[in-house]
This record gives C-alpha cells, structure tokens and sequence, in this order.
C-alpha cells in the first residue's frame, strides 16, 4: 500500500538533499515548502480524477 | 443580507434535528430538505452557463432558496463548481454540457500501466493522467504552468469565498451546511483513471491488479475527505461519498473489488468522529449486507432506486436514510400527489427516527421539481412529520 | 466445431473459450451452413446473457462484457456475414438525448442488438431532435431508441417525439426510451411506446417489435 508521504510532490525531505542552505529555522522552512501543497492536491482530485 | 431574528435558535435547532436524525434516534420531526443543484439556475430566472460563469449568481440563487423554503440544511454547491477552474486547464466538457456537471466516460490509460499506478498513484495521477485529461497542461512551458496556476487561482478563490459565505450563510439564516467534505472510493478512483467501460472490463481479465490499483489509491482517496473536510463549530456538516460504480458489479464482483477498500475508506471516516452522507444511486438492496457492516450512527444514506421500507428493516440500524420523493412527482405531479406520496413515505420511514426527507436525486434540471410542489411538500413535513411524545 | 460450446461460452462470458472457438472458424474453411449456425449460437448466447441480468445473476459489469465479446466476434464474422447476405431483423436508430452525455447503457444496448441481427444507427450522445429527424428520413427503421440517464433526457425525449411527430414519421416507427428515468409513465408523457430501465428488457421488445 502507498505510503502517505509519497503524497506530497516533491516532499521537504526530499528537497531538502538538493538546498545546501543552513536554516535558521528548519521546522518553519519545512511547513513552508510545503504550503499550498493540500489547495494542490484538492485542486487535482478535481481537475484530475472527477 | 438580512439576519433571520432568530438564526441563533434555529441554528441550534436544525443542528440537533440533523443529528439526532444521523444517530438514529428520533428528534423533534423529520428533518427535510432538497439537494438543489443546476435546477436553482431556472428558479432564479438564470441560465446554467450563467451561474457557472458568473459565481455571484450561483450564491444569489441559493440565498434565494434558503429564505423561500427555510430547510433544515442547505445543500452547498453540490457539483456546480465555477466553470473557470476547468477552462483554465482546458477541460471544457462542464462548460460544453451546459445542462449538469457530466463527465465523459474516456480512459486515460492502459491496462499496461497499472503497475506505474500501483507503485505510486499520486505521481502517476500528476504526471500521465492530469495532461491526458487536461489539454493545456500537455502543452509545453510555460503555457501549462501558467494554465495550472490560472486554473488553481480561480479554485483558491473559490474555496475561501464559499468559506465566508456559508459561514455567513451559518451566522444570518441559522442554516447548516449539509456537505463540507467530498471523495470518492478507491474503486471509483481507478474508473476516472481507467475509464468504466475500461475498468468493467478489467475487472475480468486484470482481477488482480484492479485489486492492487484500489488498494493504491485507498490512502489517497482517505486523504481526500481528510484534506476537504472542514468541521464548523455549531454545525453540522459531512463528507460527501457516492459509491458510483458500485451497483455495476454482481454482489461476488463488489465483494472482491470494491468493499474492501470502500469499507476502509468508510471506517477512516467515522473514526475521525466524522459524519459522512453516502449517495446511493441505483438500487442497494443486493449489497445491504454489506452496508450493515459500516460503522453505526455516523453516516446518512440517501436513497435513489432502493426501497425504503426494506433498507429501513435491514440498515436502518446501521445508517440514517434519507429520501426519496421523487424528481419525476415533484416535477410533473399535482400537489395532492406530492403530499400522498410524502404522507405515505413519512408513515413507512419515520417511526424510530433515523430518517430525513428528501427528493430521490439532486435536483438539476427545470423538471426535477415545481416550485409550489417544493413548497406544499416542506409546509407539510414541518407539520405531519413532528414526532408526538 | 461444436456451435453449441459457443452458446454455452457466450452466455457464460467465457472470454478465452470464445476466442479460440473463433480462431478455429477463421482457419477452417467454414461452409455458408456453419456461419448461419455461428451467428445463431451467438444471438442464443446473447439472449441467455440477458436472461441472466433479468434473473439477477448478471449486473452491468457483465452486459458491458457481454458487448465487448459480441464486438469481437462480430469484427471477425463481418464480412462472412455480408457475404451471406443475411437478411437483418431491422433497422434501429439510436442515440442518448441532447443533454445528456451518458452512454454505457445505450451501448450495451446497441452492442447487443447487432448481434441479435439488428442494423444499427447509432447517432452518439447529446443528439438534437434534428439529427434524430433526419437519420430516420435516411435510413427509414423499424425503431428509433431514445436512451438518457439524467431527468432531463426526459424533456429532450419528449421534444425529439415531437419533431419525428411533425416530421410526418411517427406512423413509421416503434419508439423506445431507455435509461433510469424511464418507467412506462414516463413513456406515456413524452410519447414513446416503450420505455425500459434494463438494457436486457430493451433487447427483448426490439426483438419482439420486429419478430411480433
């Protein structure tokens, strides 16, 4: 069964390999990356799938 | 927009009449109301293709009918959605329709790329299904991103306007929004990918990987209803499921195919302590079996084809039912044969509680109801359906 | 080859059995007699498929699979049978109403009308009362089907009715609409003489229509 993970497109973890940026903050960063991503996958159920 | 004296009271009302109804006890009188969706275009004098372009329009029709018909919930937007969140990436067959939210029946992929969908649904769906099915976003850079961007925009903009307004909605007229959250099965899932003519077919030369697909996509389906749902404080809203292509399958086919991951997508919804209100077209009564073993006291079924009286006996334990006047009566009967009809309907269904009035489909057309029948039908359930101590 | 087997096969949508009963007609030189027993074994097969969707063995899943099989065999059988001149049960013109975009059951319905020795006209779906009009003028049928999912096919169909009405063409044909909608009522308020909910149920009066 697919992991849930899998879900976020390009997840923080994942880009995270590729920024060889020291964050002051990495929590903050991550959510930030990762904002809009729920509107996105709405967005695609709708345009998508239905 | 004028409050109604008394919203807060009838708020507090209709919220505890919908889900004493929903926990299968029995509240004050049956709760009532009509899933009005395209129809709301000729009743307020619009056109469709007006109310799905113009979304101001939309929501000056549904006021309309909030302050006409006073319901115990509204219904929400249903499947009218602005048509500029489809343009946008070129899927034009909502505009084209010009009648209802249809959908062609098209596959847009091969039985040769179930294992691609299987090993990791939502990249696949990004990536092969999504351009397959919108047009412009096959294009190349930037024409798509662009598209993308337009198209997510409008949807934006959409999600937080309809927020304040049924919040508005909530605060001015003590009314409820019925439906908060939407998914679909997993099985249903695979037929947007696969086609259902597609997946039909594979159902009975590819059983096993129809079987992996749905279980692939099952995480996303939950996440769906997770992700849309919005729970209002002082409300009472559910997540829209309807198990389409459920009753196209032999009970043998459902039980191998579908319930399985329908049930886990059921149960995930229940366990957040979520309502969800399941559409059930067509006729259920080979699959109630199935549909006892939902979790209890959570979900509203509404009724299209299946008799009431023998899902009541059977699943009226498990689920509230709701329905099932009919589209064809309200739209074409007298109003002596609305009230017969509902009179008749509400001796059946009511005693026990768990049930709510409504029609046996959503409304979307001219002739699904007449507006005098919408009316004579509401005056009378709020009388004939108070429950006598 | 054993015709019957192909019966059983069809009716029990034994997909591979089919198959290679079909690759064996291709290979042999097949005289006239044993296409004409083929086809019958096919119409047979086809019937007992609609007998078990009425019954309630077979659902939809099955009548769409019942088609596509019926696709196939017809494909390969094609041109034998034009060879064979075999004179058609009639002629049907079809199509959903204008509106309405649902095909799956008008399909099925198509599908298995050409196997049970129909000529078919299938005219899509969202069709006008014009279109309807004129392929009826064309081809001249025995029967016009009206198919439609959604409540208002119902008013699309009662308007086509009408145009084939005032076309001076409703004499010439049997009318029959079909979809979820469409009880007998229904047929009565839009002017049709048959309406069906089970695409089995439409084969059947289609069959009995020309057959009487």
């Amino acid at each position: 069964m697919a992991d849930t993970k899998n879900m976020l497109y390009v997840p923080w973890a994942e880009k995270r390999k590729e920024i060889e940026i020291a964050f002051d903050n990495e929590e903050q960063t991550a959510k930030a990356w990762d904002r809009g991503e729920d509107l996105m996958f709405l967005y695609i159920m709708t345009i998508a799938l239905m | 927009m004028e409050k109604n004296e008394n919203a807060e009271q009838l708020l507090k009302e209709r919220v505890l009449r919908l889900k004493t109804a929903t926990e299968l006890k029995e509240p004050d009188r049956v709760p009532i109301f009509f899933p009005t969706e395209t129809w709301l275009a000729s009743y307020t004098g619009y056109t469709v293709q007006e109310i799905i372009y113009d979304y101001n329009k939309m929501i000056k029709a549904i006021e309309k009918s909030i302050q006409e018909y006073r319901w115990d919930c509204v219904w929400g937007v249903g499947s009218i959605w602005p048509a500029q969140i489809f343009d946008a990436v070129g899927r034009l067959d909502y505009a084209a329709s010009g009648s209802a939210f249809q959908v062609p029946d098209e596959s847009y992929m091969t039985p040769e790329e179930y294992p691609e969908l299987i090993a990791d649904p939502y990249t696949f769906i990004v990536e092969k299904i999504m351009p397959r099915r919108c047009p412009e976003l096959a294009k190349t850079f930037p024409r798509n991103a662009i598209a993308l961007g337009k198209g997510a925009s409008a949807f934006a903009l959409f999600r937080s306007q309809m927020g304040a307004v049924a919040r508005g909605w909530l605060q001015a007229f003590g009314i409820p929004l019925l439906v908060s959250g939407k998914t679909h099965p997993p099985f249903d899932m695979v037929s947007y990918c696969r086609g259902l003519k597609g997946l039909l077919l594979d159902t009975k030369r590819h059983p096993d990987l129809v079987k992996e697909a749905c279980e692939a996509l099952l995480p996303i389906s939950i996440k769906y209803a997770m992700i849309s749902h919005r729970v209002t404080p002082g409300g009472f809203s559910t997540v829209f499921v309807p198990p389409d292509a459920a009753i196209l399958l032999s009970p043998s086919s459902f039980e191998k195919f579908y319930w399985p991951t329908f049930s886990k997508l059921m149960e995930a919804i229940c366990e957040k302590d979520y309502n969800a209100f399941m559409m059930l077209e067509g006729n259920w009564e080979p699959y109630f079996d199935f549909l006892a073993q939902l979790p209890k006291g959570k979900i509203i079924a509404w009724m299209e084809s299946t008799d009431m009286e023998k899902a009541k006996a059977v699943i009226g334990k498990t689920m509230c039912i709701a329905g099932d006047i009919p589209c064809a009566l309200l739209g074409y009967g007298t109003e002596k044969e609305v009230i017969q009809y509902t009179r008749n309907l509400i001796d059946k269904m009511a005693p026990g509680g768990g049930f709510i009035v409504c029609s046996d489909k959503e409304m979307i057309s001219h002739n699904d109801a007449k507006p005098e029948n919408l009316l004579a039908v509401t005056k009378f359930v709020k009388e004939y359906g108070v429950y006598r101590k | 080859m054993e015709t019957d087997f192909l019966k059983g096969a069809i009716a029990d949508l034994d997909e591979p059995k089919i198959l290679q009963l079909l690759g064996e007609l291709e290979n042999s030189e097949s005289s006239d007699l044993i296409i004409h027993d083929v086809i019958m074994s096919i119409q047979e097969g086809m019937s007992e498929v609609g007998n078990r969707f009425e019954k309630g063995d077979y659902f939809i899943a099955e009548l769409v699979f019942a088609a596509e099989i019926s696709n196939r065999v017809m494909a390969v059988l094609r041109p034998r049978i034009k060879k064979l001149d075999i004179p058609k049960k009639g002629k049907v013109v079809i199509g959903t109403a204008k509106g309405d975009i649902h095909d799956i059951g008008k399909n099925i319905v198509r599908d298995m009308l050409e196997a049970t020795g129909f000529e078919i006209y299938d005219l899509g779906v969202n069709v006008p009362a014009v279109k309807f009009v004129d392929k009826i003028r064309e081809v001249n049928p025995e029967i016009v089907g009206i198919s439609g999912l959604l409540t208002l096919a119902i008013e699309s169909a009662k308007s086509t009715i009408e145009a084939i009405k005032e076309a001076g063409l409703r004499e010439h044909v049997k009318i029959i609409i079909g979809g979820n909608p469409m009880t007998k009522p229904i047929a009565t308020l839009v002017g049709a003489d048959e309406a069906t909910r089970s695409a089995a149920e439409g084969v059947e009066i289609c069959k009995k229509w020309v057959e009487g």
